[in-house]
């Protein structure tokens, strides 16, 4: 966390490359790496607005008529539209119940002693090193069983619970470390209930992790590709990786509608990690690094 | 009062069984069934012949003697190894080296973050449809940039030709998760004490000597974990750049673990019947291969904890 406050918060009061050559390059070095990962979407968004013959004779020139269009026939052929909508229920669907569901889990093995409790947490420790692809057959199987294959609520309740070792783990270890006892006993003295400090004191007070963890969850159901694939019957249930697989596999040879399928699924990405870089960033390396 | 007289069971002083097991009811039960379950039924699958319908044939360990003898698992594992091999010799290190040169600066570090850790929050999927433009042979960004500078004979035909395929698939990967390695190493070497670096400076080292004599051994412990995840997370290779850029082809060349274990499960756009008891097969080596290699790399991490 402070090592962030630093980064991002305060600005230094030294400069540490005092010769002008080596500040030179050093930065030349870290803009070419900037423009490696950044050029090619603005080339692809260019592309989006060129004709597929522009795109063949002239890659590199800026398009001679903006072909807008491009962009309106891509959102509709594609069905660009349903899927960010399905991408919004799924990750805030996934990222939500997860994060109750986790913060459920934790609490007890935060605070209270009960039977089989160390069993417990190894053991969902353990199946935390789990692959993701261990249980999707026969959770295929199943859900195809009791008939709810290949439906939202089933792939988001699904996708949902197997993030909980993790969640369980970091909100334990930030409730443990952070939620003074002292209110709780307070409260229990004002004749609180387990339900009421819980909902009352641990949920709020344990904000910050939830947030970070939150980020962390909605960006990896954002971008999850196999699980959405696997557990969909058809393309009524793809998120926008899915659909944008499913596109590629279609489209193979009309490049500048695809390239504009590419721009308009990449913008709420863009936006939101222009909003939120510091959190996003946070979230992320927190999340996966806590994960080891 | 009471916790005088009986013998104090819970920690806090309130909370009941009931209520402790009302809590952990759905999590856990959910778990077990959704994941617990399935992943234990996965195993027992493996031994069986299964298409998806009708009743599950016991075959003994015939899907693991196919394994052996199947080009395509061979062909994912030495690409899961490849990865690895890209992962630690490229990615890693050179997070490591624009981490460094990223706290040598003063001005404009946060712009450059941004630009860096971009691919990390995009989807694979949709990052494998940019490199599908930057490797078109004909009209694609890496050629056309080759042809404009000269380098003619470089500009290869990247994911047709089976030598280059293979890598093809994998750089994409490697080049994404660049940014994450960025950040982690930039807050450690931020939060590495001052004082140390003063007075190394004070003692007369010049850069490059704080560098190899302070900064690296400090920052080893990042290092072993940044390597760590990256082993782990390598293995599997990604499953949107083979899916989307050639398909595991030209001639089954590159086919990663995940693209396969999709391939096999996903029937609708691969070939025909599922064979779902022989994916589970190749589902748990991925998990066999994945353990070994933790538990390699925690005896690798413990070794260097100690020293």
């Amino acid at each position: 966390m402070t090592t962030f406050a630093r980064r991002w918060g305060t600005t230094r009061d030294i400069s540490i490359l005092r010769n002008r050559m080596t500040r030179g390059a050093v930065y030349a070095f870290l803009i070419a790496w900037a423009l490696i990962n950044f050029l090619p979407i603005v080339w692809v968004a260019l592309a989006g607005l060129k004709t597929d013959i522009e795109i063949f004779n002239q890659p590199f020139a800026l398009p001679e008529q903006w072909k807008f269009e491009n962009y309106r026939i891509a959102y509709q052929t594609a069905h660009i539209g349903r899927y960010l909508g399905n991408s919004a229920v799924f990750s805030i669907g996934a990222t939500s119940l997860g994060l109750c569901l986790a913060a459920l889990c934790a609490f007890p093995f935060a605070r209270f002693n009960f039977r089989l409790k160390s069993a417990l947490w190894v053991f969902l420790m353990a199946m935390f090193l789990m692959p993701a692809s261990m249980r999707i057959i026969p959770l295929i199987v199943f859900l195809m069983r009791i008939g709810l294959y290949g439906t939202m609520p089933a792939i988001i309740v699904a996708y949902a619970t197997g993030g909980i070792p993790f969640s369980t783990f970091f909100l334990r270890a930030f409730m443990e470390s952070t939620i003074p006892r002292e209110l709780e006993e307070a409260a229990v003295i004002d004749g609180a209930n387990m339900l009421q400090v819980f909902i009352r004191i641990i949920v709020p007070l344990s904000a910050p992790a939830l947030a970070t963890l939150g980020i962390f969850n909605f960006v990896t159901a954002w971008n999850e590709l196999f699980f959405v694939l696997l557990m969909s019957r058809d393309t009524s249930t793809f998120t926008i990786p899915a659909g944008v697989a499913n596109l590629s596999a279609k489209m193979i040879t009309q490049h500048s509608l695809v390239a504009s399928a590419f721009i308009i699924s990449f913008i709420p990405v863009l936006i939101v990690f222009i909003l939120g870089q510091r959190q996003v960033v946070k979230g992320m390396t927190t999340g996966a690094v806590k994960g080891v | 009062m009471r916790a005088l007289t009986k013998p104090r069971r819970l920690r806090t002083g309130y909370g009941s069984n009931l209520g402790i097991f009302l809590f952990l009811l759905l999590p856990l039960g959910g778990y077990a069934l959704l994941n617990v379950y399935p992943s234990l039924l996965s195993v027992y699958y493996s031994f069986n012949d299964y298409s998806g319908f009708g009743q599950l044939e016991f075959v003994g360990l015939r899907n693991f003697i196919s394994m052996t003898e199947d080009p395509r698992v061979r062909t994912a594992v030495i690409n899961g190894f490849r990865n690895m091999f890209l992962v630690l010799f490229f990615q890693v290190p050179f997070g490591f080296v624009l981490a460094f040169l990223l706290s040598r600066i003063v001005r404009g570090s946060k712009a450059l973050i941004f630009f860096f850790f971009l691919p990390v929050v995009i989807s694979e999927a949709l990052l494998a449809l940019l490199w599908r433009f930057v490797y078109n042979s004909d009209w694609g960004l890496l050629n056309t940039f080759l042809r404009s500078v000269g380098l003619n004979f470089l500009a290869l035909k990247w994911l047709s030709n089976p030598k280059l395929a293979p890598w093809a698939v994998l750089v994409p990967g490697v080049w994404q998760w660049v940014g994450f390695n960025v950040v982690l190493f930039l807050a450690a070497i931020e939060g590495l004490p001052q004082e140390v670096l003063e007075a190394a400076k004070i003692d007369g080292a010049n850069g490059w000597q704080q560098l190899y004599h302070v900064t690296l051994p400090m920052l080893r412990g990042v290092y072993v974990m940044a390597t760590i995840l990256a082993i782990n997370g390598s293995l599997a290779g990604g499953l949107a750049y083979p899916l989307m850029l050639t398909q595991g082809g030209p001639f089954q060349v590159s086919y990663t673990l995940s693209f396969y274990i999709y391939r096999l499960i996903a029937p609708r756009w691969g070939s025909g019947v599922a064979h779902w008891g022989y994916a589970a097969a190749v589902v748990l080596l991925n998990f066999a291969l994945v353990s070994i290699l933790s538990a390699l790399t925690w005896r690798f991490r413990r070794g260097l904890a100690s020293e």
